[in-house]
C-alpha cells in the first residue's frame, strides 16, 4: 500500500485531455519515436494512429508532402487511403496504412544514407542563348567542358548591363527525391585569349511545378524550348542567394534544408555577371556544367501520378525495400565516365545534335583542337560499337520494333543490314547501323517548321452514298464546293441507327512519316434549309501497314471498300469529340466588303474569290492533335467515324466530310518503306536525301493545299 | 502605490499568493480576470493548489525578468525544470498551465515529458509511466516487425 502512495508515475495519455496529450506528442520528432509510442499499449497505438500523428509530423516537416493524394502500402496490394475524403469516415485501417507509411517515408527523408545522385532529367529552357544549338542549355548536362571535338557550354547573350539576371530551367527525374545541393561550374573560354572565366556574382534556385501540366506535356516534345519558359511555372520553393566565385571548376551549393521533390522543375537563377568579351565588350554568363544532387527514396517509395486525378501523385511503399534506403550502400556509387555519358545520352536525345554533327562534319567543324583527338576518335568509337543510337531510336520510337531489315542505298549500290534478326558482326555494318539510326533520329529530333500534309491520296470508305458525285476522293480539296451548285464531299450511305460507325483510309506520302495533327471539316449542306453539318461523334485514328506484300503497293482504282482486316494496326489514338461547327461565314462577308473597296476590279476574277473561301474554311477545319507526334510505319491512316448526329428528311443519319487534312513531316526519299514478299517491313536509307528532308520549307505551309484549286 | 501593481492569487487550498500584474498577466486565463474586474485584487484559482501555483509564480516572473531575451528566457526555463523528474508534479503543472493559458509553461513541460519518451523502447515507457502492456505476445512481434528500423539502436533502460 505504501509503495502505491509514493508511486506518483502516471499515464498522462489517459489522464490528460486530448489537446494536451498533442501537444506533448507534438514535440516528438523523430518517426521512430512516434512508432515506439504506438506499441506501449492498445490505448497509446489508438492514440497516436487515430489522430494521424506520423503523418502531420512529416507534413510538418515536408509541407510538399500535401501534394500525395494517396498512399498505397505495397506489402497489402490495395490502395488503402485516398485523401480526398473527409476525415470523419476514415477507417482504422487506412490510418494504420497512414501511420505506417509516413513514418517510414519520414524516416527514409530524414536518415536515407543512399548516396545523392544526379537527379536532373532535361534541360528546359534558358533565358536567353548567344548560339543556338551551338551554346544551348542542353550542353550544360554534360559533365566535360568539351563534347567530341566541340566546347561545351551554354551561353547567354551578351549584356551591356552586368545586373542583368539569367535564368535556366530543368526538369528533374521523375519518382521521390530529397534534394541536398546543386553544383554550377562556370565555363572558362579556353579558346579565347587569356581564358575568361564568364562566372556569375550570384545564383539562387527555385523549385516548383508547372501552371498547365497539360500544355508542358506538349511543349516537352522538342527540348529545349526555344523562349523562356519561366511564365510557364508556380515556383513553391525559393532558396537565399550562394555567392558564386570566378574560378573553373565545380562550385557546390548545400540547400540549408533538405528539399522534398516530387517529379518537379528547377530554376536556376544567375544573379550579376563579371566578365566582359573582349570583342564586343558585352558581360555574358557562361555554364559548362549543372547537376542537382539529390538522394532518391526509390526503392522504398515510388510515385505514380493518377491521370484520371488530374496528375496527383501517389505514394507507393515497399516496405521490404525500405532498409535499403536506411542502410549505408557501401561500394563505389560514381558511374564509370563513360557510362555516365552513354546514360546521359539515352535520357537527353537533345545532346545527340552535337554529336549528328560533328560525325556529320568531320574535322571542318571550326572548334576543333588537336591534343585530344585520339580520346575523340574513341569517344565515337564507343557510341557506335554500344548501338546507342539505335538503342535511342527504339526507346523513342517504339513502333520502330516493326521493322525487320533496315538497307542503305548509296548511289545505286544496296547494302543490306539486317539488324533487328541477327546482331550484326563486323565494324563496318555497326558504323552504316549507326549513322542511320542517327539520321533518323536527327530526322526525328528536329522540329517541324511548318508541317506539311502527309496525305497521298483516298483508298477508300466504307460506304459512299452517290458514287462517284460523293465520293472520298472529294475529301482531299478544300473547298466545298465546285460551284455553287456542285458541292464537295463525301457522304457515308444513310443509316436509321445513329451508332453505326464508318470508315475512311488515306495513304500517306511516304511509307514512314510523323504525324502531329489530323485536321477535319465536316460537310456543311449548304443547299439544305438550316445548312446542317453532316459531322461525327466522335473520331479515331488508327494507322498501320497492309499483312501482304501484294497489297503494300495497293492500286488506288481497285479499292472502293477497304477491308480492314487487311491491315495491320500500329497505332491508335484515343478517341476525339468532334463538333457540329457550321462555317463561320461572318468573317469571310467582313473581309468581303473590305476587298471590294481596296481591289474592286481584282475582286470581279474568280481566283481570289476562291482563295477567299478556302482561307475561311481553314477556320473551320477540326483540329485533332494526337498526344504525341506518332510515327507512321506503313503508310496508312484510318480515320475511324464513330456515331453520327445529323438527320436528314428522309429519317436516315449521314456522315459527311468536307475535308481531311494529316499534318507532319514525310521521312522521304531519305527514308522509305518496303515490303519483302514474306511480309516484313524493310527501311530504305539514302544518305544523299538526307539533306532535303532537314531543309525545312518556309514557303511550304499548311496553306500550301492551294494547290488543288487548279485540279 | 504598490497595490495597484500586484494582485493576490488564492490557491484551491486557499493560500494566497502575491505577484506583480506585469507576470500575472503573462496567464491570458488571469489576464481576462484582470480586465473583467478591475476593482479586486483577489482571484481564486480553484483548479490549482498552492505548491503547484508556487511554481508557476516562480515561472511567472522569471519570464516577467527575462522581457524578450530569449536566451535569457533559454537558461531561465533550465533553471526551473532542473529536479522536476517527479510525474506528479509535471502532471500538475501541465493541467495548471494549460488552464491558465500559459503557452510557454505548457511548451515547457510538455517538451519535457516528451523528452523522457525520446530515443527509448515501450518497455521503458510503460515503465516511466506505469502503463500495462496489453498486447498480446503475437501482436507486439507483429508490430516490432513491420517497424524494425524504428527498434534498432533503442536504450531499453
Amino acid at each position: 500500500m505504501d509503495r502505491q502512495k509514493v508511486d506518483t508515475r502516471i499515464d498522462f495519455l489517459q489522464c490528460l485531455e486530448t489537446d494536451m496529450s498533442l501537444n506533448v506528442m507534438s514535440f516528438l520528432d523523430d518517426p521512430a519515436d512516434l512508432v515506439r509510442a504506438s506499441a506501449v499499449s492498445r490505448f497509446w497505438r489508438q492514440f497516436v494512429i487515430s489522430n494521424g500523428l506520423a503523418k502531420k509530423l512529416c507534413l510538418n516537416k515536408f509541407p510538399e508532402v500535401c501534394n500525395i493524394v494517396g498512399v498505397v502500402d505495397t506489402s497489402k496490394g490495395t490502395i488503402d487511403s485516398v485523401e480526398f475524403e473527409s476525415n470523419n469516415d476514415r477507417e482504422w485501417e487506412i490510418l494504420d496504412t497512414d501511420q505506417k507509411v509516413y513514418a517510414s517515408l519520414l524516416q527514409a527523408l530524414t536518415k536515407s544514407k543512399v548516396s545523392p545522385k544526379d537527379c536532373i532529367a532535361n534541360a528546359i529552357s534558358a533565358s536567353s542563348t548567344d548560339n543556338y544549338p551551338d551554346e544551348s542549355v542542353v550542353n550544360t548536362l554534360n559533365p566535360r567542358d568539351r563534347f567530341i571535338r566541340r566546347a561545351s557550354y551554354w551561353s547567354s547573350k551578351g549584356q551591356s548591363n552586368p545586373d542583368a539576371p539569367e535564368t535556366l530551367i530543368y526538369k528533374l527525374r521523375a519518382g521521390i527525391w530529397v534534394i541536398t545541393e546543386i553544383d554550377i561550374q562556370p565555363f572558362e573560354a579556353f579558346f579565347q585569349q587569356g581564358k575568361p572565366i564568364y562566372s556569375a556574382k550570384s545564383v539562387r534556385f527555385r523549385m516548383g511545378h508547372p501552371k498547365s501540366p497539360r500544355e508542358i506535356e506538349r511543349d516537352l516534345q522538342y527540348l529545349p524550348l526555344q523562349k523562356p519558359g519561366d511564365d510557364k511555372f508556380v515556383w513553391t520553393y525559393t532558396s537565399p542567394e550562394f555567392p558564386m566565385v570566378q574560378e573553373n571548376r565545380l562550385q557546390p551549393f548545400k540547400l540549408p534544408e533538405p528539399v522534398l521533390c516530387i517529379g518537379g522543375y528547377l530554376q536556376i537563377e544567375l544573379l550579376g555577371r563579371v566578365q566582359t568579351q573582349e570583342m564586343d565588350g558585352l558581360f555574358y554568363l557562361c555554364v559548362s556544367y549543372i547537376r542537382v544532387l539529390g538522394r532518391p527514396l526509390y526503392p522504398a517509395f515510388d510515385i505514380e501520378i493518377l491521370e484520371p486525378r488530374g496528375g496527383k501523385p501517389l505514394l507507393k511503399y515497399y516496405p521490404e525495400n525500405l532498409s535499403y534506403v536506411l542502410k549505408s550502400s557501401s561500394g563505389d556509387e560514381i558511374p564509370h565516365l563513360r557510362h555516365l555519358e552513354e546514360e546521359m545520352l539515352w535520357e537527353r536525345i537533345g545532346l545527340l545534335e552535337n554529336l549528328l554533327r560533328s560525325i556529320q562534319q568531320g574535322p571542318h567543324n571550326p572548334l576543333v583542337w588537336d591534343e585530344d583527338e585520339e580520346e575523340e576518335e574513341e569517344e565515337i568509337n564507343g557510341v557506335i560499337a554500344s548501338g546507342l543510337c539505335k538503342k535511342l531510336c527504339l526507346r523513342k520510337f517504339p513502333p520502330f520494333a516493326n521493322i525487320a531489315c533496315v538497307v542503305e542505298e548509296n548511289e545505286g549500290i544496296i547494302k543490306i543490314l539486317d539488324v533487328l534478326s541477327k546482331s550484326p558482326v563486323n565494324w563496318g555494318t555497326l558504323e552504316r547501323q549507326h549513322n542511320i539510326y542517327c539520321s533518323l533520329l536527327r530526322v526525328l529530333a528536329t522540329p517541324m517548321t511548318p508541317p506539311r500534309e502527309c496525305i497521298a491520296f483516298a483508298v477508300g470508305a466504307s460506304s459512299t452514298d452517290r458514287d462517284p458525285a460523293e465520293n472520298v476522293i472529294n475529301t482531299l480539296i478544300p473547298v466545298d464546293r465546285y460551284s455553287d451548285w456542285a458541292g464537295s464531299y463525301w457522304s457515308s450511305a444513310g443509316h436509321s441507327d445513329p451508332n453505326v460507325p464508318e470508315h475512311i483510309l488515306y495513304r500517306l506520302k511516304t511509307g514512314i512519316c510523323i504525324l502531329t495533327e489530323i485536321n477535319i471539316r465536316p460537310f456543311e449542306v449548304f443547299w439544305e434549309p438550316g445548312n446542317p453539318v453532316y459531322s461525327a461523334k466522335c473520331v479515331r485514328f488508327k494507322l498501320g501497314h497492309p499483312k501482304s506484300a501484294a497489297d503494300f503497293d495497293m492500286d488506288v482504282r481497285t479499292l472502293q471498300k477497304p477491308c480492314v482486316d487487311k491491315y495491320v494496326w500500329t497505332y491508335t489514338s484515343p478517341e476525339f469529340p468532334m463538333t457540329q461547327n457550321p462555317l463561320r461565314m461572318i468573317s469571310f462577308f467582313a473581309s468581303d466588303s473590305y476587298i471590294k473597296k481596296k481591289h474592286k476590279r481584282i475582286y470581279e476574277k474568280l481566283w481570289l474569290k476562291v482563295v477567299l473561301t478556302v482561307c475561311e474554311q481553314e477556320s473551320c477545319m477540326q483540329q485533332f492533335k494526337l498526344p504525341e507526334p506518332v510515327v507512321c510505319i506503313g503508310g496508312l491512316l484510318l480515320v475511324e467515324l464513330l456515331g453520327r448526329v445529323q438527320k436528314e428528311i428522309n429519317g436516315l443519319f449521314y456522315i459527311c466530310l468536307g475535308h481531311v487534312r494529316a499534318l507532319g513531316q514525310p521521312l522521304g526519299p531519305a527514308f522509305n518503306l518496303e515490303m519483302f514478299p514474306s511480309g516484313e517491313l524493310l527501311l530504305r536509307y539514302c544518305p544523299d536525301a538526307i539533306d532535303s528532308v532537314l531543309r525545312s520549307f518556309p514557303g511550304e505551309g499548311t496553306n500550301s493545299s492551294l494547290g488543288f484549286v487548279d485540279t | 502605490m504598490a497595490e495597484e501593481n500586484t494582485i493576490t492569487l488564492k490557491s484551491s487550498d486557499g493560500k494566497e499568493f502575491l505577484i506583480s500584474k506585469k507576470a500575472a498577466t503573462l496567464s491570458e486565463t488571469i489576464k481576462a480576470m484582470v480586465e473583467e474586474d478591475n476593482s479586486s485584487s483577489v482571484f481564486p484559482l480553484t483548479v490549482v493548489d498552492s505548491k503547484t501555483l508556487a511554481d508557476v509564480i516562480t515561472f511567472l516572473n522569471k519570464h516577467v525578468d527575462c522581457g524578450d531575451d530569449d536566451d535569457k528566457k533559454k537558461s531561465c526555463d533550465e533553471e526551473f525544470m532542473a529536479g522536476k523528474d517527479d510525474m506528479k508534479d509535471l502532471f500538475d503543472l501541465v493541467v495548471a498551465a494549460n488552464y491558465l493559458d500559459v503557452k510557454d509553461l505548457l511548451d515547457l513541460i510538455c517538451g519535457k515529458i516528451a523528452d523522457m519518451m525520446q530515443g527509448k523502447s515501450p518497455e521503458w515507457v510503460r515503465k516511466t509511466f506505469n502503463i500495462q502492456n496489453d498486447f498480446s505476445p503475437e501482436e507486439e512481434a507483429k508490430v516490432r516487425e513491420e517497424y524494425a528500423w524504428a527498434h534498432e539502436g533503442v536504450e531499453e533502460d
